[in-house]
């Protein structure tokens, strides 16, 4: 019997020892220690400093020396009374836990306390500026001309402009509440949410759970009841009266309804697809400053019967009715539905306007079923290698032209004795057999749907075990022409460009698959990756000003921390080191300093910060941020680059062999390059 | 005194000043235990990791819970048995978002960035290529059997240490270790006939 001493024995096991033993891990210098080291105390100790409540000299251990002495449920209750206590009494102390963030601003905006009286307010406004927070507790205030762009945490956005002046009551934790006192509010909420996304004006609160509305709220004297105008471009919005007892009416997608006071003045219907002018546009901020030709067009795609299919020049986009906020120009609209006829039209999508289609399908006249079963024939297939165009569903030819054949009974894999000997050329390791056996049973015709999805994952295994990938590839795009459920497709979507990734190192192949990916599931589980992933294609094969737009959008797109700040610094990296633009790279290096505290990115951001400083003639900040940055990381990696900067910038010529020791992460005159 | 009985000491001396808050003690509790936890890390989770994010997310996880160590097992089990939790969980993880590749800091051209290959003496290459398919052979393995292998194999624990960081008996380590090695033995045959 093999055992483990008898095993232990075995020359090829000794050897095998002998091999992973000759594992080492890359060497590593002092410094990296020292920054390391650095790096964990510091986290530790913002850790404990992002607790206001405990103080900095009660020592970390406090809490087990408290549980030894059995103390701890009563020193717990009466820390979370004290704490509570705090908390009730000076509210705005505490700060919002999870606020939004303006993301652009265009023309003149500003923001103080709201605690501060109408009189103070004129002294207290601060400039607006980029980056900020969107806080309780603060009012802000735009001029007539300008737009503000909040992003929340979940993904809603708004655009504040027509000189409105807004309060934010509560934002953070899934809720948001505002006073909209005067101006224009134009959201796009995403839903379902927890807590409804609220927006009161002086006479009326517009409750959603995920749409897209607008409200205007007009400036009326004193005098005169409040005027309210709510427009729903998408969903329904609740819209009430402040005051009285209205049960609140549902405003519905191209309704526009006027509150006067708390009487609802008017309710109509309106032409959505004839949108007048930019300032109507979807969420007009977001585009402000672009060519108006760069806008994005609106499709709303409808069908009968609801949930076809919709394929937008081949890319499947989703199921009917959908609302697409697409690129302008020619796209060809498909719309498949199993049973009907499928529908193919070509429209002029036009920038910033509502492109409406409706289709009427028409059930499949009865007819024999061809030699491959249906969904084998129409498949749409993901970019990628040898299929970049990625084509819509083919048109079934007439039933007159094919010989009519026997209507065929689907069975499961578990039915076929050769499903069996594939499971035991498996278990035998005769994987070329068994692929074999698998591939010819998944393409039977009397295959049930489920039975072959179960097959080519089977086949995937093996051959991703066995790693012919490229084999893998074309049973990965099989299976997403089978899939059934969005997960499932958003999933292989994702694997598919994974693959051609890391295993085939096809990065074009991979770019593709990605860009057809933020296509296809712009709301996919793998979306932020995909940003990401792409982004870094994008640099590897040199296209910097793609892979800068790209990382741009991921961190507009407002994804984890961890990406955030990797895409601000990989931004930043990019636009001073690749495109030599040190004024467009600052900005994030500061953005990713100021909101990302104990980043892991900490470091080169600001050494490259105050570097960029430097170049561009900021001598005084300069300093100051070589300064900084020797305080804050005494053993880092550029402290001679640093101090030698600060000595020759002292001089005024540079210090002879100063950064001498650290050449080797010495920056080069022009372009920054490490 | 015996040398190791002073070393426990000096640790546990050590971790009684870093639970009080002394930065002084956590900087030589870090540059004491760095090495062991980096290759550790490095060995479990494959170049294809943020080892350095790992490695820091084990220290923090240390210091965060050394108010709990009560001196019942040896400080450097516990450490392992940490390390282990951590790389395990970042193996899940890479299990769950199959093939997200980790991203270097671009500083060095971009080199180091996205995995390309170095110019460096063939030895050295051939080393690499070695060790790559090491590691993708290590990955065909279960979490487990991978930990036991690499604590086993390249680290050199006993198997009463090893089922003490993994919380098993140490029969269940001795069967996962017998299977692992037939695995790895199919996996990387090429490499043990040919020596």
């Amino acid at each position: 019997m093999d055992t483990f001493q008898n095993q232990d024995r075995d020359p090829e096991i000794r050897r095998l020892g002998g091999l992973l033993r000759s594992v080492a891990p890359p060497p590593r210098t002092e410094e990296d220690d020292a920054a390391l080291a650095e790096r964990v105390l510091a986290e530790i100790h913002a850790a404990s400093a992002d607790r206001p409540w405990l103080p900095s000299w009660l020592p970390v251990g406090v809490f087990s020396t408290l549980r030894q002495v059995r103390v701890a449920l009563p020193a717990a209750l009466a820390l979370i009374a004290a704490v509570g206590i705090v908390m009730l009494s000076n509210r705005t102390m505490m700060g919002p836990s999870s606020p939004g963030r303006v993301i652009r601003i265009h023309g003149h905006a500003w923001s103080c306390e709201t605690r501060e009286t109408p009189a103070d307010r004129r002294r207290a406004w601060e400039p607006l500026t980029v980056p900020a927070s969107f806080v309780r507790g603060k009012t802000y205030l735009l001029d007539k001309n300008a737009s503000v762009t909040v992003a929340l945490d979940d993904g809603s956005r708004f655009v504040l402009s027509s000189g409105a002046e807004i309060r934010a009551l509560k934002t953070g934790a899934g809720a948001f509440r505002s006073f909209l006192a005067s101006g224009t509010l134009t959201a796009r909420v995403k839903g379902p949410r927890k807590s409804p996304f609220v927006v009161m004006t002086p006479n009326a609160r517009c409750e959603v759970k995920g749409t897209r509305f607008r409200v205007d709220v007009e400036a009326t004297p004193p005098s005169e009841p409040a005027r309210t105008a709510l427009l729903v471009t998408g969903g329904a919005v609740m819209m009430k009266a402040r005051e009285g007892s209205d049960p609140g009416h549902l405003i519905e997608t191209g309704q526009r309804a006027m509150m006067r006071g708390a009487v609802l003045e008017s309710l109509e219907q309106v032409e959505l697809p004839e949108v007048p002018s930019k300032r109507d546009a979807w969420l007009p901020g977001e585009h402000d400053g672009a060519d108006p030709a760069d806008a994005p067009a609106l499709l709303s795609l409808a069908s009968r019967p609801a949930g076809a299919d919709v394929f937008l020049d081949g890319k499947p986009v989703g199921q009917t009715p959908l609302m697409l906020e697409e690129k302008a120009g020619r796209r060809t609209v498909s719309m498949t539905y199993l049973d009907y006829e499928p529908a193919d039209t070509i429209v002029t999508a036009q920038p910033g306007r509502l492109t409406s289609i409706e289709a009427t399908l028409e059930p499949t006249p009865p007819r024999p079923r061809s030699s491959k079963p249906d969904r084998e024939r129409g498949t749409t297939k993901p970019a990628g290698k040898g299929r970049r165009s990625a084509g819509v569903r083919s048109r079934p030819t007439p039933a007159a032209d094919k010989p009519p054949r026997p209507r065929v009974r689907t069975r499961l894999p578990e039915s076929f004795p050769e499903y069996k000997r594939a499971q035991a050329a498996l278990r035998g390791g005769d994987h070329e057999q068994a692929l074999r056996i698998l591939d010819n049973l998944s393409r039977r015709d009397d295959m049930a749907g489920e039975g072959r999805m179960k097959l080519l994952e089977e086949m995937s295994r093996a051959l991703e075990k066995r790693g012919r990938y490229e084999q893998l590839l074309s049973v990965l795009e099989r299976m997403y022409a089978h899939a059934e459920s969005d997960v499932k497709r958003d999933n292989l979507l994702w694997r598919i460009a994974s693959v051609r990734r890391h295993d085939l190192r096809d990065l074009q192949g991979a770019e593709m698959d990605l860009v057809a990916y933020l296509i296809a599931q712009p709301d996919g589980i793998w979306i932020d990756e995909a940003y990401l992933g792409l982004a870094q294609i994008q640099y590897r094969l040199g296209k910097y000003d793609a892979a800068a737009r790209t990382y741009r959008k991921l961190i507009d797109r407002a994804p984890s921390k961890a990406y955030m700040e990797q895409a601000m610094f990989a931004l930043a990296h990019i636009l001073t080191h690749e495109l030599d633009n040190c004024r467009r790279g600052l900005p994030w290096y500061s953005r990713l300093l100021d909101e990302y505290e104990g980043s892991p990115y900490m470091e080169r951001a600001l050494f490259w910060k105050a570097e960029c400083l430097r170049r561009i003639g900021h001598i005084r900040e300069a300093r100051e941020a070589y300064r900084r940055y020797l305080s804050l990381f005494p053993g880092g990696r550029w402290i001679r680059t640093a101090k030698a900067q600060l000595r020759r910038d002292r001089r005024g010529r540079p210090e002879p062999g100063g950064s001498g020791e650290d050449s080797e992460t010495q920056p080069a005159e022009s372009p920054l390059k490490p | 005194m015996a040398p190791n009985s002073r070393k426990n000491d000096r640790v546990l001396q050590l971790v009684a000043e870093s639970v009080r808050g002394s930065r002084r003690a956590q900087n030589e509790l870090f540059a004491a235990y760095r090495g062991r936890v980096w290759s550790l890390t490095y060995k479990s989770l494959g170049p294809d990791f943020d080892i350095e994010d790992t490695v820091q997310k084990v220290f923090v996880n240390l210091f965060k819970s050394l108010p709990a160590f009560k001196g019942l097992s040896s400080f450097d089990t516990w450490v392992y048995r940490i390390c282990v939790k951590v790389c395990t969980d970042r193996l899940r993880g890479k299990y769950r978002k199959s093939r997200l590749r980790v991203v270097r800091s671009p500083d060095n051209g971009g080199e180091e960035f996205y995995g390309a290959v170095e110019s460096t003496p063939g030895s050295e290459l051939e080393r690499r290529e070695l060790e790559a398919e090491i590691f993708k052979a290590l990955e065909k393995l279960s979490e487990q059997k991978r930990m036991a292998v690499v604590l086993y194999e390249m680290e050199g624990l006993s198997m009463e240490e090893i089922a003490d960081v993994m919380g098993t008996p140490t029969g269940t380590v001795k069967s996962r270790l017998f299977h692992a090695r037939n695995q790895l033995r199919k996996l990387l045959i090429k490499h043990l006939r040919e020596q």
